[in-house]
């Protein structure tokens, strides 16, 4: 086995099997919620479901094809998705559309009861 | 007078558990073993613990510095020992291996697609698409081989459950018992010996069903859906555990919103499941008929292939007494948490021996070692705080014992263990992989088959496995009994294309080799392994 080979098999692992559980680890629980262990054990176990989750999903619904460029492109949406979530909901605007969201569904709520 | 046969028992149990963790010790190093029956004292020892449970009042716990160190150690040590068998060889522990490596290969050589509908049916039986999905995922991006996920992915795995089990138990019952559970695990000969099983589906469904329990108790509804579905497309059996886990839960708690988890499961698994609805539901089917036929007539089948709940109470004699202290500390204080119904539930399948039991017993030696784990923190750890004096030497004696006691035929095991097969008759498949016709078969034993599956790229004909096998049970038996060659050949004569018979000679491999040995058949090879080659001719 060449480095090149060692390299690829070592951030191709931690690329599928560690950063998009990590990205996620997040929208669940935000930075002071867990330590450290916590969220990388937690990276392990999300990306480990999610991964094939998604493939199996895209590649059920749209026919695509697992190929290096598309299994790499879903991953990194995997990763996106949690990354636009969490600058949403920091950014000013995305505090008040959250808020407003809140405070609309308790409302529906109090009515309801 | 209640209050001195309270103080007589706690004082006994301390001195009880001594004696008993030493007689344990002295089994497991095989100094000495009493005629007695070790099981029935460690359920007796529980009980002169009831004083000091019913008296308990949990203090706020000290936050325990270096714990990622000890933590990180404890992994270290779980992978080690699981990559010790592989340092003399470069054979997968298991039977299995060759199965997995057969189903990953052909998820691989069908790439770019999904090969569902081509799969033969004891593939689309045995394997759920989780696994052989992300080994695609894997091969596509990391370049793995499905060798490589055997011999690296797997025991990382086994090693990494020191972490979920170290964080389920610390979210219920703190870090300290969250750091025992981690080591108890470590040195559970029970996980141990899933690893030398090659249960991969199994491991992975640990670590998804503790991570489940875990969202469950946090209230992340999105991510306990996100586990439960993973169940769902790595192991069903686990997948079963969970959802009759969610049912008292809901019951208990009236906490709605896990219905939503539940549907949200239910569409994230969807696609993966119409696709095998008939399978799934033939299966589901076949779980609860099994569980009836066993109440009903008092049988024991299905149980899946792993030693029995009497081994198990064997092999994990010295922290059973402590995880039914732990499991009697939550009835005492009425807490009915999912880790409780987890334990519960999954009890009720092993003991009333309702459906998979034997495999099941893995995934309750996970919550056994986590009611160890908080079962010696309360009963010893605690105690140690409140005394500075002997009691305290006492309490951490006992749970160096314990863990001494645990880990002692691990670590023999994981020293000793061998794979079914030795490097010299794997090598002989590989050769044949090589020097034989691309379309021609290999009859092996039941034994030797998942290994010819795995290594030899060739069709391969076996008892009762895969979807090559033409002849029925009975047809078998007569195969093996006779010697009589126009017999042989007429078994023969029904696969078109020329048959190789490969036969390991392990002493649990039977094929009745003498049948081969006349003009029909060409030894091809007789080393480690015996290789016999047969031209079907038209009679």
């Amino acid at each position: 086995m060449d480095v090149l080979e060692v390299l690829r098999l070592f951030f191709g692992g931690i690329f599928i099997l560690f950063v998009p559980g990590f990205a996620w680890s997040y929208v669940f629980f935000a930075r002071k919620n867990i330590d450290w262990i916590e969220r990388v054990a937690l990276s392990f176990g999300l990306s480990i479901a999610l991964v094939p989750l998604t493939v199996f999903w895209f590649n059920w619904l749209f026919q695509l094809k697992i190929t290096l460029l598309n299994t790499c492109l879903v991953v990194c949406g995997l990763i996106a998705i949690p990354v636009l979530y969490i600058l949403i909901t920091r950014s000013a605007w995305g505090k008040y559309v959250t808020s407003r969201v809140k405070s609309a569904l308790r409302l529906g709520r109090d009515r309801q009861s | 007078m209640k209050a001195k046969i309270a103080r007589v028992a706690e004082l006994s149990f301390f001195q009880l558990s001594l004696l008993f963790l030493l007689l344990v010790l002295l089994k497991e190093f095989h100094i000495f073993s009493l005629d007695i029956s070790y099981q029935l004292l460690a359920y007796l020892l529980p009980l002169f613990a009831l004083p000091i449970l019913l008296r308990f009042k949990p203090a706020e716990e000290r936050k325990l510095a270096s714990v990622w160190v000890i933590l990180l150690a404890v992994f270290l040590f779980g992978l080690c020992i699981r990559l010790l068998p592989y340092i003399h060889t470069q054979v997968p522990l298991g039977y299995d291996a060759g199965i997995y490596k057969y189903i990953f290969e052909v998820y691989a050589n069908n790439l770019p697609q999904i090969p569902e509908s081509t799969l033969p049916l004891w593939v689309r039986e045995m394997s759920p698409q989780g696994l052989p999905v992300l080994a695609n995922a894997l091969h596509t991006v990391a370049g793995t081989n499905a060798t490589q996920l055997l011999h690296y992915l797997f025991p990382l795995l086994g090693a990494f459950l020191v972490f979920p089990v170290f964080i389920l138990a610390r979210s219920f019952f703190g870090e300290r018992t969250g750091l025992i559970a981690s080591v108890l695990y470590a040195v559970s000969y029970t996980q141990f010996t899933t690893f030398t099983f090659l249960y991969f589906k199994q491991v992975l469904g640990l670590i998804f069903l503790l991570f489940a329990i875990y969202a469950l108790e946090k209230k992340r509804y999105v991510l306990l859906a996100l586990m439960f579905a993973a169940l769902g497309i790595f192991h069903r059996p686990e997948f079963l555990l969970m959802a009759l886990i969610l049912i008292p839960y809901l019951i208990i708690k009236r906490d709605w919103r896990v219905l939503y988890s539940a549907v949200g499961t239910a569409a994230l698994i969807a696609p993966f499941w119409l696709l095998r609805l008939d399978i799934n539901l033939g299966m589901l089917q076949g779980v609860f008929a099994t569980a009836v036929t066993n109440i009903q007539t008092g049988t024991a089948t299905g149980g899946g292939a792993f030693p029995g709940f009497d081994i198990y109470q064997d092999v994990s004699l010295a922290y059973l007494p402590f995880a039914l202290i732990g499991a009697i500390y939550l009835i005492i204080k009425r807490s009915w948490n999912s880790l409780f119904l987890y334990f519960v539930i999954n009890l009720a399948i092993v003991i009333f021996q309702l459906f998979f039991f034997n495999r099941y017993i893995i995934s309750l030696d996970v919550a056994m070692v986590i009611l160890a784990a908080l079962g010696i923190n309360v009963i010893l750890l605690h105690r140690q705080r409140n005394t500075k004096t002997v009691g305290a030497a006492v309490s951490i004696v006992v749970i160096i014992m314990i863990i001494v006691a645990s880990g002692v035929p691990t670590l023999i095991q994981a020293n000793s263990v061998k794979p079914l097969i030795n490097d010299e008759q794997l090598h002989t498949i590989e050769w044949l992989a090589q020097n034989t016709e691309p379309d021609a078969y290999i009859l092996a034993s039941t034994y030797d088959a998942p290994w010819v599956l795995g290594w030899s790229n060739r069709r391969v004909i076996a008892p009762g496995l895969f979807h090559w096998n033409r002849h029925n049970k009975q047809e078998w038996f007569d195969f093996f009994e006779t010697d009589d060659l126009r017999e042989v050949k007429q078994f023969l004569n029904r696969y078109r294309g020329t048959i190789y018979i490969y036969y390991s000679r392990n002493e649990d491999s039977y094929l009745g080799l003498e049948k081969f040995d006349n003009e029909c058949f060409n030894k091809i090879k007789d080393e480690q392994a015996v290789v016999y080659k047969y031209v079907p001719s038209g009679d």
